[in-house]
């Protein structure tokens, strides 16, 4: 079977103010993914998730958001909002997902992703939230 | 009549958000300043009571850029604990995954971190090189800046063939690595490695790692830059212009001491040679007399940290990493302690292994004008110039016999204390671990940015960055462009643990 979709959950798991992604990682795994859904744990990559959004057709990213909505809120963010994100274009060791999004199209290999989202886990995080995010981000990788 | 001194804010946060720079200018030069980092981490406590291998897999997640490193570090303390040599073809793997990791940050932060500054319209419009500077390095749009990120992308995949997966290996373990590469993969290795080594050729030297090797003084570099256009327009050229144009060969001189930890392990049977065991030889210099290094002689001074306060600097082996951030009293103003060694300021990176190694064109160039901002970035560009002939070497030694062991069995990490000690892309890294029943009881790391960007010690010495700001002239409180390359020459990295995407 032809992976056709990445969930990729970025973030830091030992540090809390970070770690929904990786909590959200480790929900999914519990889950029962059907074979053309690949998750990965995108960790602290930054600019070396590029490879990642190579030869796939829809993309799913998991993260702690900031600013957007109550906390614990879970959010669906589409390609072009996070691309308008703070940090959208200077490169620096904190580069995360905006700069990541905004230079891919430069720099990638062959054609772009169809759908790239992000689900976005406002503030701190709880059980709820974390399952709520799990399921969300699943729903979106099947297409629905 | 002179001046009332001023106060301003380094504006780093373009790269650095965690990191702050207070300068303070008087009569048009920089009298004083005082660098914070403002995330507290704490991985060290995080340690305590984990399982004797858990290093290697949560000190990787310090750093999203030198994860590897951090791995490596964690693996070499665990090797020495447990008394154990790796195979030859293990320490080869090992070192091939550190040099990638190194060659591609020397490039992305040349490039993309660093020159990107030139474009600072307000500094540099005026230059005649100022158009081709945005051409180059415009975020998003430079050409050389996006040839970067693409050239060292494809490199990743040797660590993913490595490292067996990507992101997040933990191949290294102790006694040897976890991946045995067949003979195709190391062919795509190979195959990677000899095209990035012909674009860095053409495009960041502008000639061949021979010729370049061919430059060993300050004379032959200025022979080098007139010897051709190929020259003078790659990327080593450009910089070379641009940076004497804007006076960065003059500015931004450290403390003049450097340290080196000593970097990558050679196996037993190998082509590429070293000194005292190690392709990147460990010392101390002062000035460009070299020294043997010794790890008893590094202390952390938490003074002017906010950590619980000791009596005396102490050992990484000693010493805490309790916070105690209650207040600014008695100038706490860091939650970087102030590593020293032999109780003395070092600068560390890629200029301190040029100058403990004596590579003879960096000895030259320190000799005569002590460090600058240019030498501390020509080393760090120049640097796989170096890495990749060995890299190619470990590759094919490891295709020659790929039938050799990769692991030496490693049974209980037994009691005792050890220290990891490897050179980061940024520098000096240390990772000091003591073990009592299998379970970690004590751990400490020390990274290459706190050596360089440390606050004051009790004698109220300035760390290196902070040395090097002084007595800079600042031609625009608007805009102190100066500062910003000083600071950035060292390749501050304080907050690549946190990536949270922001409105």
């Amino acid at each position: 079977m032809i992976c056709e979709t990445r969930i990729i959950c970025i973030g830091n798991g030992y540090i809390a103010s970070d770690s929904a992604g990786s909590a959200v990682y480790q929900e999914l795994q519990q889950m029962q993914l059907p074979p053309e859904i690949q998750l990965i744990d995108g960790g602290l990559a930054g600019l070396n998730l590029l490879p990642l959004l190579e030869n796939i057709k829809r993309i799913i990213f998991v993260d702690n958001v900031s600013g957007y909505d109550e906390e614990g809120a879970v959010i669906v963010l589409d390609e072009q909002e996070v691309r308008t994100a703070f940090g959208n274009e200077q490169y620096g060791h904190d580069a995360g997902l905006p700069y990541v999004l905004n230079v891919a199209p430069r720099v990638c290999e062959g054609p772009p992703p169809d759908i790239i989202k992000l689900v976005g886990i406002e503030g701190t995080h709880n059980e709820d939230s974390i399952r709520a995010a799990a399921v969300l981000s699943l729903k979106l990788a099947r297409g629905e | 009549m002179k001046e009332k001194a001023t106060q301003i804010n380094l504006p780093l946060n373009r790269a650095e958000g965690d990191l702050e720079v207070l300068l303070e200018v008087k009569d048009g030069r920089l009298e004083d300043a005082w660098s914070s980092g403002t995330m507290f981490r704490g991985f060290e406590d995080m340690m305590k009571g984990r399982g004797a291998l858990d290093g290697l897999v949560v000190t990787p997640r310090i750093c999203g850029i030198c994860s590897l490193t951090h791995l490596t570090a964690a693996v070499e303390a665990l090797d020495k604990l447990s008394g154990v040599r790796p195979p030859d073809n293990a320490y080869r793997l090992r070192n091939i995954a550190l040099m990638v990791e190194t060659v591609q940050s020397d490039v992305r932060h040349s490039i993309l971190m660093f020159m990107v500054d030139m474009v600072n319209e307000m500094a540099y419009q005026h230059f005649n090189m100022f158009a081709e500077a945005k051409f180059r390095y415009s975020p998003m749009q430079g050409a050389m800046a996006n040839e970067v990120i693409r050239e060292t992308k494809r490199l990743l995949k040797i660590i993913a063939i490595i490292g067996g997966q990507w992101p997040h290996t933990s191949f290294m373990v102790p006694g040897g690595v976890t991946s045995i590469p067949d003979q195709t993969k190391i062919l795509q290795c190979t195959m990677i490695i000899k095209k990035f080594i012909s674009w860095y050729e053409k495009n960041i030297l502008g000639c061949s790692l021979a010729r370049w090797g061919e430059v060993a003084n300050n004379d032959d570099l200025d022979n080098w830059l007139e010897e051709s256009i190929e020259h003078r327009e790659s990327e080593v050229g450009f910089m070379l212009r641009f940076l004497r144009m804007a006076g960065l060969d003059l500015i931004g001189s450290g403390p003049n001491r450097y340290l080196c930890f000593g970097n990558f392990p050679l196996p037993d049977k190998t082509d590429v040679t070293g000194i005292n065991g190690k392709l990147l030889a460990a010392g101390y210099a002062e000035g460009t007399a070299v020294d043997e290094f010794s790890d008893d002689l590094i202390s952390e001074d938490v003074s002017h940290s906010w950590y619980e306060q000791q009596d005396e600097p102490l050992h990484p082996f000693e010493g805490g990493t309790v916070p105690s951030a209650v207040s600014n009293e008695n100038g706490r103003y860091s939650w970087v302690k102030a590593p020293r060694y032999d109780g003395k300021v070092v600068e560390t990176g890629p200029l301190a292994e040029m100058i403990v190694n004596r590579n003879p064109l960096f000895v030259d160039l320190v000799e005569r004008q002590g460090s600058s901002v240019l030498s501390r970035q020509l080393a760090r560009l120049v640097r796989p110039a170096l890495l990749l002939p060995n890299l190619m070497k470990w590759l094919e030694e490891v295709a020659q016999d790929p039938e050799a062991p990769f692991y030496e069995k490693v049974g209980a990490i037994p009691d005792g204390q050890s220290a990891g000690l490897v050179q980061a892309a940024r520098g000096a890294l240390g990772h000091w671990i003591k073990v009592v029943d299998e379970r970690i009881t004590h751990y400490q790391v020390i990274t290459p940015t706190a050596w360089n960007g440390s606050p004051r010690d009790r004698q109220k010495n300035r760390g290196a960055w902070e040395e090097a700001l002084i007595g800079t002239e600042i031609k625009n409180e608007e805009n102190p462009i100066e500062a910003g390359h000083i600071v950035r020459s060292f390749d501050p990295c304080l907050v690549c643990a946190v990536h949270t995407v922001k409105k």
